[in-house]
């Protein structure tokens, strides 16, 4: 199995006289392995996501998957963001064809991957309408199902989820996971939302803010498919929130249920 | 007694198809026919006007019934069909040289902030130049009339392409060049699968009003020079007094502009994607 991801020593600032936004960034994920990133707004789990994409290139440090230096976006790597961004001109079927035509993949090929994928994400019947006819969660499986496409190692999701109603999200992150647990398919997701992490990952970092670095790290031992309110996931998520305490100041994280859960603000 | 009732239900039913179908109907052709109707009397009555004031009614011709009467004889006679190509091919070639030039002008100062800030205002400044103030440059700089007009067409056609261009650069979602290139995109497939289509509809739209310039700039430009074209067969027909042959030439150059603007509006619609559903 592929997929493990290093970071290595990655500081970054987006400009010479900018504040630092992530300082001395180490971790380490395995291959096939589930990892959530949680932090507050502006800590810079975007920032990371997208240095570990390629996209972004890091001030200082590298980000190594399969032992290979990330240098440039790949398709075996592929990134998810809050929007499905689907290409309004294509259809359905060719947004999700998009990635294998650009690897230079022959007609048919192309095909028979589509229709397993549209049948996947269960869109068969949409396959040649455009995209502004589909709902933000069909937009949003879409999505998945183009990243999907190019057989990628590693998934990197920039909070996929968060512009969905709560059932759309909540089949939503079943169907990730488990997608990816199937495939062996190293995930990093970026969330606001601890039940999220707590349901979908196998370990959870926390990160602080001002400068982005991680504090926490966080095991979920839970046995899949994951219930939302039984003891163990209140356990997992009652840790999650005493580590996230650590992260002071403001807004605490919001959670599925809408709820705010306290977290004292320490200049009140 | 049910009887009634199904008589009352069925013309109550044709009453309301009639009333669905009536403005469907005038949407569609009544009101354009009345315009065009409106248009032909004040024509017709202009020319009565003229026929009956003794100054004026050298131009009797211009009327309705002598233009046609010209019209049906240009037509039959396949004169005037030379003019028309030569007219179209001057326009055709200038709207792909405008094409040519203004396509990738606009893809770069709508892509790169800096090009735009410093192409903004020279072009701000030569988009105001009446294209046939080129005119005498135009002649000095080229070898032929032909070239010479064709580059009169290029000045009116550059500019609303160029800035029609850089204007849908500038609404491209820049989230999608982070999709593409995650998607492994390299630099020619990013152009030609998302840049391209993403701006096809502004580009159109701005071919449209280049058409529109370059056929209202295209007769003026034939005046000078050349021995072909409409504008040439327009002056022609004013040296030999044949008032009814230009009024049919007039006609003419308007059938076929507003024929190029429809062709436009469909290849604009063709390529938008702003709104369809
Ligand atoms: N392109 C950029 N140029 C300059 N500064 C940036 C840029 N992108 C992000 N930043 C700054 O970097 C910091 C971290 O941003 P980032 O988007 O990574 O946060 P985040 O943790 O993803 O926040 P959120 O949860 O709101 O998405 C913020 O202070 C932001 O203002
Ligand atoms: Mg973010």
């Amino acid at each position: 199995m592929s997929g493990s991801i290093s970071v290595d020593y990655v500081s970054h600032q987006f400009s010479e006289t900018a504040e630092a936004v992530l300082v001395d960034i180490n971790l380490n994920v395995k291959a096939g392995e589930l990892v959530s990133l949680i932090g507050r707004s502006g800590c810079g789990k975007s920032t990371l996501l997208h240095i570990m994409s390629g996209l972004v290139d890091p001030s200082e440090g590298c980000v190594r998957i399969d032992g290979k230096t990330v240098i440039k976006p790949s398709a075996r790597w592929n990134m998810m963001f809050q929007k499905a961004s689907l290409f309004p001109w294509m259809s359905i079927r060719e947004n999700v064809a998009l990635g294998l035509k650009f690897a230079g993949i022959g007609k048919k090929e192309i095909s028979s991957k589509v229709d397993e994928l549209l049948d996947l994400i269960s869109l068969t019947e949409k396959a040649d309408v455009k995209p502004r006819s589909l709902s933000g969660g069909q937009q949003q499986r879409v999505a998945l199902a183009r990243s999907l496409a190019t057989s990628p190692t590693v998934l990197l999701l920039d909070e996929p989820f968060s512009a969905l109603d709560t059932f759309t999200r909540s089949a939503l992150q079943q169907d990730v996971a488990t997608i990816c647990r199937q495939k062996g398919i190293t995930m990093v997701l970026v969330t606001h939302d601890i039940d999220e992490a707590v349901l979908m990952s196998d370990r959870v970092l926390v990160m602080d803010q001002n400068p982005g670095r991680i504090i926490d790290e966080i095991a979920v031992d839970l046995s899949w498919p994951r219930k939302h309110m039984n003891q163990d996931f209140q356990r997992v998520r009652e840790k999650l929130l005493l580590a996230f305490k650590g992260t002071e100041k403001t807004e605490p994280p919001r959670t599925l249920d809408g709820g705010r859960h306290g977290v004292e603000s320490s200049a009140a | 007694m049910s009887g009634d009732l199904a008589i009352a239900h069925n013309t109550g039913g044709t009453r309301h198809q009639a009333r669905y179908l009536l403005p469907a109907f005038v949407g569609r052709y009544l009101y354009p026919l009345s315009g065009l109707g409106i248009l032909f009397v004040v024509w017709w009555f202009g020319g009565w006007l003229i026929a009956n004031d003794d100054d004026l009614s050298a131009f009797a011709d211009f009327a309705p019934g002598p233009t046609f009467a010209a019209l049906v004889d240009l037509i039959g006679s396949g004169d005037l069909s030379d003019s028309i190509l030569s007219s179209l091919y001057r326009v055709g070639t200038g709207l792909l040289w405008g094409f040519a030039i203004g396509v990738p002008t606009g893809i770069l100062i709508g892509y790169l902030t800096i090009a735009m800030r410093v192409a903004n205002v020279p072009f701000q400044f030569l988009r105001m130049i009446s294209p046939l103030a080129w005119m005498p440059i135009a002649v000095l700089a080229f070898e032929t009339w032909d070239s010479a007009i064709i580059f009169l067409i290029v000045m009116a056609t550059v500019w609303p392409i160029m800035f029609s261009t850089s204007h849908g650069v500038k609404r491209i979602d820049p989230d999608w060049f982070k999709v593409s290139r995650n998607l492994g995109a390299s630099g020619t497939q990013m152009v030609r699968t998302i840049i391209l289509p993403a701006i096809m509809a502004d580009v159109m739209a701005g071919v449209r009003l280049a058409v529109g310039v370059a056929w209202v700039v295209l007769v003026p430009a034939e005046y000078l020079g050349v021995t072909s074209g409409l504008g040439y067969a327009i002056n022609d027909a004013r040296d030999t007094l044949a008032y009814d042959t230009l009024a049919a030439i007039v006609l003419i150059i308007g059938v076929i502009g507003y024929m190029l603007d429809s062709a436009c509006a469909k290849l604009v619609n063709r390529f938008n994607w702003h709104q369809e559903a």
